[in-house]
Protein backbone atom coordinates (compact mmCIF):
# COMPACT_ATOMS: atom_id res chain seq x y z
CA UNK A 1 0.00 0.00 0.00
CA UNK A 2 1.27 3.37 -0.74
CA UNK A 3 2.78 5.49 2.04
CA UNK A 4 -0.02 8.19 1.80
CA UNK A 5 -1.72 10.19 4.88
CA UNK A 6 -5.87 9.41 5.19
CA UNK A 7 -8.07 9.99 7.21
CA UNK A 8 -8.46 7.33 9.87
CA UNK A 9 -10.93 4.61 9.16
CA UNK A 10 -13.00 2.35 11.26
CA UNK A 11 -11.68 -0.80 11.07
CA UNK A 12 -13.72 -3.33 9.84
CA UNK A 13 -11.57 -6.62 10.99
CA UNK A 14 -13.85 -9.61 10.67
CA UNK A 15 -13.67 -12.07 14.08
CA UNK A 16 -11.20 -13.86 12.51
CA UNK A 17 -9.46 -14.63 15.16
CA UNK A 18 -12.86 -15.75 17.44
CA UNK A 19 -13.07 -18.77 14.47
CA UNK A 20 -9.54 -19.80 14.72
CA UNK A 21 -11.29 -23.17 16.07
CA UNK A 22 -14.06 -23.32 13.61
CA UNK A 23 -17.83 -23.37 14.59
CA UNK A 24 -18.49 -27.58 13.29
CA UNK A 25 -20.75 -28.51 16.37
CA UNK A 26 -21.94 -31.11 14.19
CA UNK A 27 -20.58 -34.93 13.77
CA UNK A 28 -21.20 -37.97 12.10
CA UNK A 29 -21.55 -41.46 13.04
CA UNK A 30 -21.39 -44.42 11.00
CA UNK A 31 -22.20 -47.77 13.07
CA UNK A 32 -20.87 -51.25 12.46
CA UNK A 33 -23.37 -53.62 11.01
CA UNK A 34 -23.13 -57.57 9.90
CA UNK A 35 -24.29 -57.21 6.35
CA UNK A 36 -21.82 -53.47 4.38
CA UNK A 37 -18.73 -55.21 3.04
CA UNK A 38 -15.50 -53.62 4.83
CA UNK A 39 -14.47 -52.98 1.10
CA UNK A 40 -17.51 -51.10 -0.05
CA UNK A 41 -17.54 -48.98 3.37
CA UNK A 42 -13.70 -47.77 2.90
CA UNK A 43 -14.74 -47.06 -1.32
CA UNK A 44 -17.80 -45.06 -0.29
CA UNK A 45 -15.84 -43.17 2.75
CA UNK A 46 -13.03 -42.79 -0.31
CA UNK A 47 -16.00 -41.35 -2.87
CA UNK A 48 -18.28 -38.98 -1.04
CA UNK A 49 -15.89 -37.26 1.48
CA UNK A 50 -12.94 -37.85 -1.09
CA UNK A 51 -10.70 -39.05 2.13
CA UNK A 52 -7.85 -40.85 0.49
CA UNK A 53 -7.89 -44.38 0.69
CA UNK A 54 -5.57 -44.99 4.46
CA UNK A 55 -7.89 -42.23 5.74
CA UNK A 56 -10.67 -43.94 4.76
CA UNK A 57 -9.70 -47.70 5.86
CA UNK A 58 -8.82 -46.48 9.19
CA UNK A 59 -12.44 -45.00 9.54
CA UNK A 60 -13.91 -47.86 7.88
CA UNK A 61 -11.50 -50.12 10.59
CA UNK A 62 -13.23 -48.27 13.63
CA UNK A 63 -16.73 -48.97 12.47
CA UNK A 64 -16.03 -52.52 12.10
CA UNK A 65 -13.80 -53.03 15.62
CA UNK A 66 -15.15 -50.22 17.96
CA UNK A 67 -18.45 -50.27 16.45
CA UNK A 68 -18.96 -47.00 15.47
CA UNK A 69 -16.66 -43.90 13.91
CA UNK A 70 -17.03 -39.83 13.62
CA UNK A 71 -16.46 -39.68 9.77
CA UNK A 72 -17.03 -36.33 9.50
CA UNK A 73 -17.93 -32.97 11.12
CA UNK A 74 -19.00 -29.74 10.40
CA UNK A 75 -22.44 -27.42 10.17
CA UNK A 76 -25.99 -29.09 10.51
CA UNK A 77 -27.14 -28.70 6.52
CA UNK A 78 -23.60 -29.97 5.70
CA UNK A 79 -24.04 -33.23 8.12
CA UNK A 80 -27.40 -33.59 7.14
CA UNK A 81 -26.92 -33.71 3.30
CA UNK A 82 -24.07 -36.24 3.89
CA UNK A 83 -25.88 -38.34 6.48
CA UNK A 84 -28.91 -38.63 3.01
CA UNK A 85 -26.19 -39.43 1.00
CA UNK A 86 -24.81 -42.41 3.08
CA UNK A 87 -28.27 -43.70 4.01
CA UNK A 88 -28.40 -43.41 0.02
CA UNK A 89 -25.18 -45.85 0.19
CA UNK A 90 -26.88 -47.80 3.04
CA UNK A 91 -24.58 -47.31 5.87
CA UNK A 92 -26.03 -47.04 8.98
CA UNK A 93 -25.33 -43.14 9.16
CA UNK A 94 -26.58 -40.54 12.18
CA UNK A 95 -25.48 -37.25 13.47
CA UNK A 96 -25.93 -35.40 16.49
CA UNK A 97 -24.56 -32.59 18.05
CA UNK A 98 -21.14 -32.88 19.15
CA UNK A 99 -21.55 -31.84 23.09
CA UNK B 1 -17.42 -66.89 -11.25
CA UNK B 2 -14.63 -68.53 -12.57
CA UNK B 3 -12.63 -65.10 -14.29
CA UNK B 4 -13.27 -61.34 -12.55
CA UNK B 5 -16.25 -60.04 -13.80
CA UNK B 6 -15.61 -56.33 -14.07
CA UNK B 7 -12.75 -55.06 -16.20
CA UNK B 8 -11.86 -51.10 -14.79
CA UNK B 9 -11.24 -49.15 -17.95
CA UNK B 10 -9.39 -46.09 -17.73
CA UNK B 11 -12.55 -43.44 -18.41
CA UNK B 12 -14.08 -45.05 -15.09
CA UNK B 13 -16.20 -47.35 -17.03
CA UNK B 14 -16.37 -50.96 -16.59
CA UNK B 15 -16.14 -54.04 -19.09
CA UNK B 16 -19.20 -56.39 -17.43
CA UNK B 17 -19.07 -60.11 -18.44
CA UNK B 18 -21.42 -62.77 -16.61
CA UNK B 19 -22.72 -65.84 -17.44
CA UNK B 20 -26.74 -65.67 -18.42
CA UNK B 21 -28.09 -67.34 -15.65
CA UNK B 22 -26.20 -64.58 -13.37
CA UNK B 23 -27.07 -62.23 -15.20
CA UNK B 24 -30.75 -62.97 -15.21
CA UNK B 25 -30.37 -63.17 -11.57
CA UNK B 26 -29.09 -59.54 -11.00
CA UNK B 27 -32.04 -58.84 -13.55
CA UNK B 28 -34.27 -60.54 -10.95
CA UNK B 29 -32.91 -58.89 -7.96
CA UNK B 30 -32.97 -55.70 -9.48
CA UNK B 31 -36.90 -56.51 -10.16
CA UNK B 32 -37.67 -57.74 -6.87
CA UNK B 33 -36.34 -54.37 -5.30
CA UNK B 34 -38.12 -52.35 -7.83
CA UNK B 35 -41.43 -53.81 -6.37
CA UNK B 36 -40.29 -53.52 -2.99
CA UNK B 37 -39.53 -50.18 -2.77
CA UNK B 38 -43.07 -49.90 -3.09
CA UNK B 39 -43.15 -51.91 0.34
CA UNK B 40 -41.80 -49.70 2.75
CA UNK B 41 -43.44 -50.79 5.47
CA UNK B 42 -41.89 -54.35 5.11
CA UNK B 43 -39.43 -54.77 8.19
CA UNK B 44 -36.83 -55.57 5.60
CA UNK B 45 -37.06 -52.19 4.09
CA UNK B 46 -36.65 -50.67 6.97
CA UNK B 47 -32.90 -51.11 7.05
CA UNK B 48 -32.97 -49.25 3.83
CA UNK B 49 -34.13 -46.01 5.72
CA UNK B 50 -32.08 -45.75 9.01
CA UNK B 51 -32.74 -42.95 11.48
CA UNK B 52 -30.45 -39.96 10.79
CA UNK B 53 -31.20 -38.59 14.69
CA UNK B 54 -31.51 -40.93 17.49
CA UNK B 55 -32.27 -38.67 20.24
CA UNK B 56 -34.37 -36.47 18.56
CA UNK B 57 -37.44 -38.13 17.45
CA UNK B 58 -39.02 -34.58 15.63
CA UNK B 59 -35.68 -33.75 13.91
CA UNK B 60 -35.88 -37.21 12.77
CA UNK B 61 -39.12 -36.56 11.45
CA UNK B 62 -38.48 -33.78 9.57
CA UNK B 63 -35.23 -35.11 7.98
CA UNK B 64 -37.07 -38.32 6.85
CA UNK B 65 -39.84 -36.09 5.47
CA UNK B 66 -37.59 -34.18 3.56
CA UNK B 67 -35.36 -36.86 2.48
CA UNK B 68 -37.52 -40.23 2.49
CA UNK B 69 -38.95 -39.30 -0.89
CA UNK B 70 -35.99 -38.31 -2.87
CA UNK B 71 -34.24 -41.22 -1.87
CA UNK B 72 -37.25 -43.62 -2.74
CA UNK B 73 -36.96 -42.06 -6.19
CA UNK B 74 -33.44 -42.71 -6.20
CA UNK B 75 -33.37 -46.52 -5.20
CA UNK B 76 -35.85 -46.87 -8.16
CA UNK B 77 -33.81 -45.20 -10.61
CA UNK B 78 -30.88 -47.18 -9.36
CA UNK B 79 -32.97 -50.86 -10.13
CA UNK B 80 -34.32 -49.29 -13.50
CA UNK B 81 -30.39 -48.66 -14.76
CA UNK B 82 -29.23 -51.84 -13.89
CA UNK B 83 -32.39 -53.46 -15.51
CA UNK B 84 -31.72 -51.38 -18.39
CA UNK B 85 -28.16 -52.36 -18.89
CA UNK B 86 -29.27 -55.73 -18.59
CA UNK B 87 -31.03 -55.65 -21.53
CA UNK B 88 -28.78 -53.75 -23.74
CA UNK B 89 -25.78 -56.34 -22.95
CA UNK B 90 -24.77 -59.07 -25.11
CA UNK B 91 -25.88 -62.70 -24.20
CA UNK B 92 -24.42 -65.29 -26.69
CA UNK B 93 -23.39 -68.95 -25.96
CA UNK B 94 -24.72 -68.46 -21.78
CA UNK B 95 -22.48 -65.52 -21.39
CA UNK B 96 -23.52 -62.12 -21.18
CA UNK B 97 -21.71 -59.40 -21.47
CA UNK B 98 -21.82 -54.98 -20.96
CA UNK B 99 -19.70 -52.23 -20.64
CA UNK B 100 -21.17 -50.22 -17.90
CA UNK B 101 -20.18 -46.65 -17.43
CA UNK B 102 -19.20 -45.00 -14.87
CA UNK B 103 -22.53 -43.92 -13.43
CA UNK B 104 -24.25 -47.60 -14.03
CA UNK B 105 -21.30 -49.59 -12.52
CA UNK B 106 -22.36 -47.51 -9.39
CA UNK B 107 -25.84 -48.13 -9.85
CA UNK B 108 -25.29 -51.85 -9.96
CA UNK B 109 -22.93 -51.15 -6.87
CA UNK B 110 -26.11 -49.37 -5.01
CA UNK B 111 -28.49 -51.52 -5.91
CA UNK B 112 -26.61 -55.05 -5.40
CA UNK B 113 -25.66 -53.53 -1.90
CA UNK B 114 -29.78 -52.66 -1.16
CA UNK B 115 -30.46 -55.76 -2.21
CA UNK B 116 -27.90 -57.67 0.45
CA UNK B 117 -29.27 -54.90 2.99
CA UNK B 118 -32.71 -56.38 2.94
CA UNK B 119 -32.11 -60.01 2.23
CA UNK B 120 -29.14 -59.83 4.92
CA UNK B 121 -32.38 -58.19 7.04
CA UNK B 122 -34.59 -60.94 6.67
CA UNK B 123 -32.23 -63.48 7.07
CA UNK B 124 -30.76 -61.84 10.74
CA UNK B 125 -27.20 -62.28 9.25
CA UNK B 126 -24.74 -61.39 11.77
CA UNK B 127 -20.82 -61.25 11.75
CA UNK B 128 -20.34 -64.40 12.96
CA UNK B 129 -22.63 -66.09 10.10
CA UNK B 130 -20.13 -68.64 8.06
CA UNK B 131 -20.09 -67.56 4.57
CA UNK B 132 -20.97 -71.22 3.29
CA UNK B 133 -23.96 -71.88 0.73
CA UNK B 134 -26.64 -73.97 2.78
CA UNK B 135 -27.91 -77.12 1.42
CA UNK B 136 -30.76 -77.14 -0.94
CA UNK B 137 -33.18 -79.12 2.00
CA UNK B 138 -32.83 -76.04 4.37
CA UNK B 139 -36.00 -73.34 3.77
CA UNK B 140 -33.90 -70.22 3.71
CA UNK B 141 -31.15 -72.13 1.32
CA UNK B 142 -32.07 -69.86 -1.84
CA UNK B 143 -32.21 -66.15 0.12
CA UNK B 144 -28.60 -67.08 1.60
CA UNK B 145 -26.86 -68.54 -1.28
CA UNK B 146 -28.24 -65.13 -2.84
CA UNK B 147 -27.13 -63.32 -0.59
CA UNK B 148 -23.84 -65.00 -0.69
CA UNK B 149 -23.27 -64.56 -4.82
CA UNK B 150 -24.30 -60.71 -4.05
CA UNK B 151 -21.61 -60.46 -1.46
CA UNK B 152 -19.10 -61.91 -4.03
CA UNK B 153 -20.34 -59.97 -6.98
CA UNK B 154 -20.27 -56.66 -4.79
CA UNK B 155 -16.76 -57.26 -4.12
CA UNK B 156 -15.66 -58.01 -7.20
CA UNK B 157 -17.43 -54.86 -8.53
CA UNK B 158 -15.34 -52.85 -5.00
CA UNK B 159 -12.49 -53.61 -6.69
CA UNK B 160 -12.98 -52.89 -10.02
CA UNK B 161 -14.21 -49.53 -8.88
CA UNK B 162 -11.69 -48.34 -6.75
CA UNK B 163 -9.06 -48.58 -9.31
CA UNK B 164 -10.73 -45.67 -10.71
CA UNK B 165 -10.29 -43.76 -7.52
CA UNK B 166 -6.99 -41.97 -6.37
CA UNK B 167 -4.82 -43.78 -3.61
CA UNK B 168 -3.66 -40.74 -2.02
CA UNK B 169 -6.17 -37.79 -2.68
CA UNK B 170 -5.92 -35.44 0.22
CA UNK B 171 -8.36 -35.24 2.83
Amino acid sequence: MAETITAPVKEETPDVDKRAEPDRPWIIIVWNDPINLMSYVTYVFQKLFGYARPKAHKLMMEVHVEGKSVVWNGNKERCEAYVAALHEYGLWATMQKDD
Amino acid sequence: MMRRPFTPRRDGSLDASLSTTEAEAVRQVASDVLHELDETADPGLKRLFPPAYTDDAPADEEFQGLTRDDLIARKRGTAKAVLQSIDTGKSKRGSWSARLDEETANAWLALVNDARLILGTRLDVTEEMEPEPLASSDPQAHQYNLYLYLGALESELVDALMVGLPEGSSD
